[in-house]
């Protein structure tokens, strides 16, 4: 089976190769909204200090998603890549009643109740990021809330709950985020 | 509470790419109109992007019907991966992989129209050509989902399920009108407005009546002085009234269809008199429609909707018994049904949804007599019910591997109710790569018209025995590769077996025939699908299919199952002369064997559209069959043709003007 996968996993990445021999290489680029917004979710990771000790000293970085959250295909993609400070990133589903290795954690409505309960039993500076995507931002616990506004992928930044979880974020973010709470 | 900003261009489009601390400084902005990814709701009866769906789905959006000048939803069907349509000059039947039975009404196909079923309750036909209700241009898109669907929809789902979503009243916005003429005497005139109050409420209404006198068609086995010399003379008409309305207000829903169509039959279909003016189909049918949707907790949705519905069948046929008789065939049903559903997120990895669907056929009547001298040939009334009880699971294994698994249990008078259910095993390669390993199975129970039809004339259906339901098993691997919305590649592989074939065949009496269970077809074949578009508005996609039917109950090849399927198009804009828009689209069957074991040579269609728009009028220049090649169709039992020529280059000329 595992034979199988490789020649599977060959064969697709050859497969752009394949699209490009038809000899005509001018495709545009169009992403789908939850590609741009996992896109963020990963350039996000640049602009935010965890907690220092345990937290930093990691060599990897676990992001959590929601089992149905339309960012969790895009989201995969970003399993074994090189974050800040050379930590990799590993993806693994959001299990609300063991956050305790997530470090970042993208959830949608399903969880959103769930991970907000979990959180407030956790004492100030958890260190987990928590992104919400539409409606999930609501909750106080979210640090980050992504939607679309106008067309457009727009985020917002909660300071207070980025304080209550012992996160720095750049004054880089925070400018892009033009007025944070 | 949260202030927002806009990210920017560049980590968009870089995307998963960019990791340098310098993404602020390639943020630039992004509008999104353009970055729609394609969802589909047929494959699992809620939304889910392509490569999340548990199925191989081919996508026909409008915006493909205006570019490629599709005139009827088998036009659309007929563009699809592993899909091909015979027309006998009274209906258009959908052949799917391989697999067209000749005087199979579409009943092995489940044609939904915004999710209800469009199939009628006598026939089980999927109306597809002229007689299909709905004017295409309010066709919003077009999903087909190859394989069997009983675990979700239950009978009739059996090669695949289509699924017609309508424009909505903001598509519109205000008045419409469009006119267009074509080759063989044919013209069309629509009106329609639609109208958006506020977002979320919203409603349409359109009429449509079109009209083709068609054109003289020749058939050599009737090549006699007494018959006109093999000529069906103004017997190709096509006559139909399309009428539709739809409001939309918030979780509400409410659709109205009506559709007439009469066709003239120039065939001498069923053992009639050749060349009399009087043989004709009628098909009318009127369906309605209120769906509602809401939110009961914020993990539970429910979608509960009442369906009603009629349709008649009127065929008149000329025998010469002697004397010349007009004989009169009419079928009738109505029905009604309520279909309950649930989807919830709230047991962890798991998003279940269940519900169940009822029908009541409420009256089924079939009816055959002579004109005059008035003669009762049948008169059979049938009563049905039809329970479908079903459960599915999108249970999530990992981060990238995802187990779909349902099972309905459905039951329909007179025949004992049973199992189906599906799996789907859909495993992200990469984000943009999805492997999907499938299986499924369906079944279909002999329709009133099987069951009921019994009429000592010529070309009736006599000595049946009891029909069992036929039954399909199919396993099938995929492979879809999507980076983004403008490209994307499939490979599928795919076995299905079918058993119990319920088939019309000859009798052993002659100008008779009979419905037996007698066949098992093995089908088995590979599909490959490329799309891909270009900054500039081109567009190419190629699709082909080769696939084998065996069917070990027949002498030679099974008829009108086609080795090879191909799918070509290529369109980009026009920027000299009149700007506008050009598109080529290749239909290529393979050689298919007649009833008779004649070889039908492979053929290839190209047609070519020219669309542009002058301040508010579309415009749309059609050529069909551009190279006028000559080709024909398998005929089924009741035609006395081998095979039926179809139509040469034709065109047609469209303006539509919204005001």
């Amino acid at each position: 089976m595992s034979g199988l996968l490789h020649c599977l996993r060959r064969l697709v990445r050859l497969s752009p190769l394949l699209l490009c021999a038809t000899g005509w290489a001018q495709t545009v680029g169009q992403v789908s909204e939850q590609d741009v917004k996992a896109a963020y979710v990963f350039n996000f990771l640049q602009f935010i200090e965890w907690p220092g000790g345990e937290a930093t000293a990691k060599t990897e970085l676990t992001l959590c998603v929601s089992a149905f959250s339309p960012l969790r295909r895009p989201l995969t993609a970003l399993e074994g890549r090189q974050g800040t400070k050379a930590r990799t990133v590993r993806v693994k589903l959001l299990d609300p009643s063991d956050m305790g290795t997530c470090r970042i954690v993208v959830l949608d409505n399903s969880d959103a109740d769930k991970v907000s309960r979990a959180v407030q039993t956790m004492p100030t500076g958890h260190g987990i990021l928590i992104i919400a995507d539409e409606a999930a931002g609501q909750s106080p616990e979210v640090v980050i809330a992504l939607s679309r506004q106008d067309g457009r992928i727009v985020f917002g930044i909660d300071s207070d709950a980025a304080a209550k979880a012992g996160l720095l974020i750049s004054s880089k973010l925070q400018r892009l985020a033009k007025r944070t709470r | 509470m949260y202030q927002r900003t806009e990210l920017k261009r560049g980590v968009a489009i870089l995307g998963l790419i960019v990791t340098s601390a310098s993404a602020d400084a390639d943020m630039v902005d992004l509008p999104l109109e353009q970055l729609m990814q394609l969802h589909v709701t047929t494959a699992s009866r809620y939304e889910q992007s392509v490569l999340e769906a548990p199925a191989a789905v081919s996508v026909v959006t409008a915006d493909d019907i205006r570019l490629f000048g599709y005139r009827t939803l088998a036009d659309v069907l007929g563009s699809m991966r592993g899909l091909y349509v015979s027309y006998d000059r009274t209906y258009h039947y959908l052949g799917t992989r391989g697999f067209a039975t000749p005087g199979d009404y579409n009943t092995r196909v489940l044609l939904l129209v915004n999710g209800v079923r469009f199939n009628d309750n006598l026939y089980d036909q999927a109306s597809i050509g002229t007689d299909f209700p709905i004017d295409i241009d309010l066709i919003d898109r077009v999903e087909f989902v190859p394989g069997p669907g009983s675990a979700v929809y239950g009978a009739s789902a059996f090669f695949g399920v289509i699924n017609v979503i309508t424009r909505e009243g903001h598509q519109l916005a205000g008045p419409q009108v469009s006119t267009e003429v074509g080759s063989h005497g044919s013209s069309k005139i629509r009106f329609s407005y639609g109208a958006a109050e506020s977002p979320g409420r919203d409603w349409l209404i359109s009429a449509t009546r079109s009209n083709a006198r068609g054109a003289d068609h020749y058939y050599p086995s009737f090549d006699s002085p007494r018959t006109n010399s093999g000529v069906a003379r103004g017997l190709d008409f096509d006559q139909s009234t399309q009428l539709f309305a739809r409001m939309r207000n918030e979780g509400l829903s409410l659709t109205l269809t009506h559709g007439e169509r009469t066709k003239g039959v120039p065939t001498a279909a069923f053992s009639q008199v050749f060349n009399d003016p009087r043989s004709r189909f009628v098909d009318t049918s009127t369906r309605m429609d209120v769906a509602y949707t809401t939110d009961i907790q914020p993990l539970l949705s429910m979608t509960a909707r009442l369906h009603a519905g009629q349709y008649e069948y009127l065929g008149d046929y000329v025998y010469d018994y002697p004397p010349l008789t007009v004989n009169r065939d009419v079928g009738t049903g109505q029905w009604w049904g309520t279909e309950w559903n649930w989807v919830s997120t709230a047991v962890a990895r798991h998003k279940l949804s269940w519900g169940f669907d009822y029908r009541r056929d409420t009256n089924i009547r079939q009816l055959n007599i002579d004109l005059a001298p008035f003669t009762q040939y049948l008169d059979a009334r049938r009563r049905n019910d039809v329970i479908g009880i079903y459960f599915q699971d999108e249970f999530v294994l990992a981060p990238d591997l995802t187990l779909n698994t349902g099972l309905r249990w459905e039951k329909q008078s007179g025949s004992a109710g049973t199992f189906h259910p599906r799996l789907g095993l859909v495993y992200w390669l990469q984000s943009s790569t999805a492997l999907k390993l499938l299986h499924g199975t369906a079944f279909r129970p002999a329709n009133a018209y099987e069951r009921d039809y019994r009429v000592n004339i010529p070309g009736g259906v006599i000595d049946t025995q009891v029909i069992r339901s036929e039954r399909v098993r199919t396993s099938e691997i995929a492979i879809e590769h999507s980076p983004n919305s403008s490209n994307r590649f499939l490979f599928t592989a795919f076995r299905s077996q079918v058993s119990d074939l319920i088939s019309l065949a000859e009798s052993g009496t002659p100008d008779r025939l009979t419905f037996n269970n007698a066949r098992k077809v093995r089908v088995h074949g590979v599909e490959a699908e490329v799309e891909q578009r270009g900054a500039g508005g081109q567009r190419l996609r190629l699709a082909y299919g080769w696939q084998k039917a065996r069917d070990p109950s027949l002498e030679g090849s099974p008829i009108n199952s086609p080795r090879h399927l191909l799918k070509a198009q290529w369109s980009d804009n026009i920027t000299v002369g009149l700007p506008g828009q050009y598109a080529i689209e290749a239909i290529g069957i393979g050689p298919r064997s007649t009833r008779q074991d004649t070889r039908l040579p492979a053929h290839v269609l190209t047609h070519v559209t020219y669309s542009t728009r002058i301040a508010n009028l579309d415009i749309s220049l059609g050529v069909y069959n551009l190279f006028n090649r000559r080709h024909a169709d398998p005929a089924s039992f009741e035609i006395q043709e081998d095979t039926l020529l179809q139509d040469g280059r034709t065109f047609r000329l469209k303006l539509t003007h919204a005001f």
